[in-house]
């Protein structure tokens, strides 16, 4: 890719000072009370068999059943409560049924027992106003330990907590006679089962979302879970204020919105995870009381009974944990390092917007907790790449594209300027194949132009030209490039890389090659060296340095092809990757010979199309008539001659402030400011170009009439294979085309 | 004049030039001390778990930035480095040893972190 990163200096988060640092981070949180252990409901995922942290958890919608099944009222024979759930397997963890207190159909059963179904246990009804009584039979089920507002349900009421999964998701002891069983096997048998009771009251149809591991695609398991929390609510504040003040600025700015949203409803963080690949957990407990020791080593008497035997907590750190660090960690720190006091705070962070929540906000409040500042003033956020159709790439679609197979079909290059032209932060953007070869395609101008260049400037010394020997071509070229650094690097500054690097390829193809280049040619050739040296030098001179100034404000995006041009176009010099981004100089602002040449290629557009269309052959040149009102606008056309006579095919060149005397025969464009005549008879021998558009006709009579009879024999129609068939109808359309305009042609000079 | 190849032709240059810059020691920090820094971290290539096509993206972006700032004089250091991808990681070495008929529990941590 040609990334200019220092790879001598590369960081693993668990080479010796990562981890340094995340074991100084752990054990400070820890003083300081912000690190806790705690029985909380955690994401399980029974396939990796791992707790993982909310943004994780990936929501999807599923089609699924709410499923109302009766809870006998004890001691009230044939008095039922329904609930309704859409998860019957937990309801072996059911420790209470609650209602809404101002819940009148119900306010009799509140502190009654009911009889959970298939088991020999009983539960109480609890009033708790979490309950809507407009949801469901406005009846809940409360399992604390599997589902997160049950559980803040059953801590309000003192309830227990059943666990009846394990971690492979397969259900244990507490589900009776359904133990062993898989949850979704357990949740058909228990729903038959309660059918033959008469018991399931209803089954009914239902979209719900449900929680997804984003790794793997599991139904994540909600579960009680002893784990380590980072409690958030101090630590994200001054992430949050460093956004609002603007210490932080986001790019785009609407992916504020989602950070306020995040930081707004922050949960404590689970950062235990039961892996065994990580950071393990810097926690000892005592084997003879128990007590929890947190420190950087093992500890070796235990501070309350004495005790000298311990074991580590077998759970390693959540990776972001160390991830969170890394604007810091990578820089030396815990260790006060002179490359800390160089590079800390980073200014910038590039990164998908995809990963807000699992990095740059974690980083953002572990800068201000642990440095005291944020890690970085901007983040410039990019979309998705996505596939031509607007799919995102990924495995199961077989749809990714691997940049290493576009580097060696078009180049690096090519590839970095495919990813950046169109770019605007945060947006998503779509990979075309034809786009890579529109890339590949500049990269050729720019190399073809450069040796046209080079060629011409031979082994001749080129001198810088007095400003009086500038000509209004060079002065114009000389004016759009200084314009266009001074506004690539505003756009530059503001992290418009799109936007910029537009900027200089419109520049280089068009204004550059497309123009200049072809003005220049005139004054470059030997003739025109040995009649005008002072103008070829000039020339000369323009070409080299734009071309030079060119490739420096190209060399960011496209690093391998300016430098290769650079170095060999000015072989004193070590490379362009360390040379000085052009600056805007006053000297190379020329306001009148950029309005000179803007008329003059105005003029040459127009000339083009009018050959265009009447067939005129390059080498006929004409005579070319001028009539300009304004006076600076005839300067203009007087001083830009010498730019645009050869690309007009023009003769001579007359210009004059009113249309008198202008052969009657004469074709007239108009353009901006001035009107432009050409000598018909000059550009067309009408003679014989009528016998030419004659002789065509003929032809195309005789095709026409070839064409269409094949197409009404039916002997061809039914023998011949399609393909030919559909070959020959395309032929016809072409012929009548052709002839539309040969008749079109001839009316015009008849 | 020394002249370019007929053709441009990227295989050509790219490889030879970007061990140029590596052997010149270009991309590390400026040695001189007086300008001013300017700093981006690489995100670990796991950490976002995204295709190939959004890493090549991501750097893109990033090394037009910092070479940008290092035409524009400033001492730049583009911060690269891994991460442990706990998660992917250890599931995928736990498929490739039950394939080999092991239980990651069977090894034991020592074992498994072998
Ligand atoms: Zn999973
Ligand atoms: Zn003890």
């Amino acid at each position: 890719m040609g990334s200019s990163a220092d790879w001598s200096r590369e960081r693993f988060t668990m080479d010796k000072g990562c981890s340094e640092a995340v074991l100084s981070v752990f054990c400070k949180l820890y003083e300081d009370k912000k690190i806790y252990k705690g029985s909380r409901i955690i994401n399980w995922c029974p396939v990796c068999r791992t707790s993982i942290s909310d943004a994780e958890v990936e929501y999807e919608e599923q089609d699924g059943f709410f499923w109302h099944i009766n809870y006998p009222v004890v001691g009230e024979e044939g008095r039922f409560v329904e609930i309704a759930t859409t998860r019957p397997e937990t309801l072996f963890g059911d420790t209470a049924v609650a209602v809404n207190p101002e819940d009148d159909r119900y306010k009799d059963i509140v502190g009654k027992t009911l009889k959970l179904p298939c088991t020999d246990r009983e539960i109480p009804v609890i009033a708790d106003s979490y309950v809507d009584p407009e949801f469901g039979t406005g009846c809940v089920k409360i399992t604390p330990a599997h589902d997160p507002n049950d559980f803040e349900v059953g801590k309000r009421h003192h309830l227990e907590e059943v666990v009846v999964i394990n971690d492979d998701a397969t259900m244990n002891e507490n589900a009776g006679k359904y133990a062993g069983m898989d949850r979704y096997e357990c949740r058909e048998a228990l729903l038959s089962d309660l059918k033959a009771q008469g018991l399931l009251v209803k089954t009914v149809p239902h979209t719900h979302n449900v929680g997804t591991h984003d790794r793997c695609g599991t139904t994540v398991e909600p579960m009680v879970k002893a784990q380590w929390f980072v409690k958030m609510d101090e630590l994200i504040k001054p992430a949050a204020e460093g956004v609002k003040n603007g210490e932080v600025t986001l790019l785009p700015k609407r992916m504020e919105k989602t950070y306020f949203n995040w930081t707004d409803n922050i949960r404590d963080w689970c950062i235990s995870r039961q892996l065994w690949w990580g950071h393990r957990i810097p926690a000892y407990y005592c084997d003879d009381c128990g007590e929890i020791v947190v420190a950087k080593e093992a500890p070796t008497v235990c501070p309350k009974c004495g005790g000298i035997h311990f074991t580590q907590d077998p759970d390693t750190l959540d990776t972001w944990f160390s991830s969170a660090l890394w604007p810091f960690s990578t820089m030396g720190w815990p260790k006060d390092t002179e490359d800390l006091k160089t590079f800390y705070p980073n200014d910038v962070l590039v990164t998908g917007y995809d990963i807000i929540f699992f990095w740059v906000i974690r980083m953002i409040f572990s800068g201000y907790e642990h440095m005291g500042r944020a890690p970085f003033h901007t983040v410039l956020f990019h979309g998705l790449v996505r596939d031509d159709q607007g799919r995102k790439m990924s495995k199961s679609l077989g749809n990714g594209i691997d940049p290493l197979e576009v580097i060696d079909k078009y180049g690096a290059d090519a590839l970095r300027l495919t990813l950046v032209t169109g770019n605007a932060p945060g947006n998503d953007m779509r990979f075309y194949w034809e786009k890579v070869e529109a890339s590949r395609n500049f990269a050729n101008k720019v190399w073809n132009a450069s040796r046209f260049i080079m060629m011409n400037l031979g082994d001749e010394t080129v001198t810088e030209p007095d400003a009086k020997d500038l000509r209004p071509a060079d002065k114009w070229i000389l004016s759009l490039v200084n314009a266009l650094t001074r506004e690539m690097t505003v756009n530059m500054e503001k992290f418009e890389l799109g936007v910029a690097v537009q900027k200089v390829y419109d520049f280089i193809w068009e204004e550059f090659c497309d123009w200049y280049i072809e003005i220049a040619k005139t004054r470059t050739s030997a003739d025109a060296k040995e009649k005008d040296p002072s103008s070829a030098n000039a020339a000369l001179w323009t070409l080299k340095t734009v071309l030079t100034q060119a490739l420096k404000l190209l060399h960011p995006f496209m690093p391998f092809i300016t430098e290769e041009i650079y170095c060999t176009l000015n072989p004193e010099e070590p490379s362009i990757m360390i040379a000085s981004f052009p600056e805007y100089r006053d000297d190379w602002n020329f306001p009148a010979e950029e309005r000179t040449l803007s008329y003059a290629k105005e003029l040459v557009k127009a000339v083009r199309v009018l050959r265009n269309e009447r067939n005129v052959p390059p080498q006929k040149r004409s005579h070319m008539i001028v009539v300009a009102e304004k006076e600076e606008v005839r300067t203009a056309f007087e001083e830009g001659k010498e730019a645009y006579l050869r690309l007009a095919f023009a003769s001579d060149v007359e210009i004059k402030a009113e249309a008198a005397g202008i052969p009657e025969d004469a074709v007239s464009v108009v353009i901006r400011d001035a009107v432009l005549y050409i000598p018909m008879k000059e550009l067309v021998d009408e003679k014989k170009e009528i016998e030419r558009l004659q002789k065509e006709k003929e032809r195309l009579t005789k095709e026409l009439a070839r064409s269409n009879g094949m197409l009404k024999n039916e002997k061809f129609l039914s023998k011949a294979p399609a393909e030919k068939i559909a070959e020959e109808k395309a032929k016809l359309s072409q012929y009548e085309e052709m002839m539309a305009k040969v008749e079109e042609q001839l009316n015009k000079l008849s | 004049m020394k002249e370019l190849a007929k053709t441009y032709d990227p295989k050509g240059i790219e490889d030879r030039l970007y061990e140029k810059w590596e052997e010149k020691g270009y991309f590390k920090p400026d040695p001189d001390k007086s300008k001013k820094p300017f700093t981006i971290v690489m995100p670990p290539p796991n950490i976002t778990g995204q295709l190939h096509m959004g890493h090549a993206l991501d750097n893109t972006l990033q090394d037009i930035l910092i070479r940008y700032k290092r035409m524009k004089g400033y001492r730049t250091l583009w911060q690269p480095g891994t991460d442990h991808a706990a998660i992917s990681t250890e599931v995928k070495v736990i498929e490739s040893l039950k394939e080999k008929g092991i239980e990651k529990d069977s090894l034991g941590r020592e074992g498994f972190l072998e």
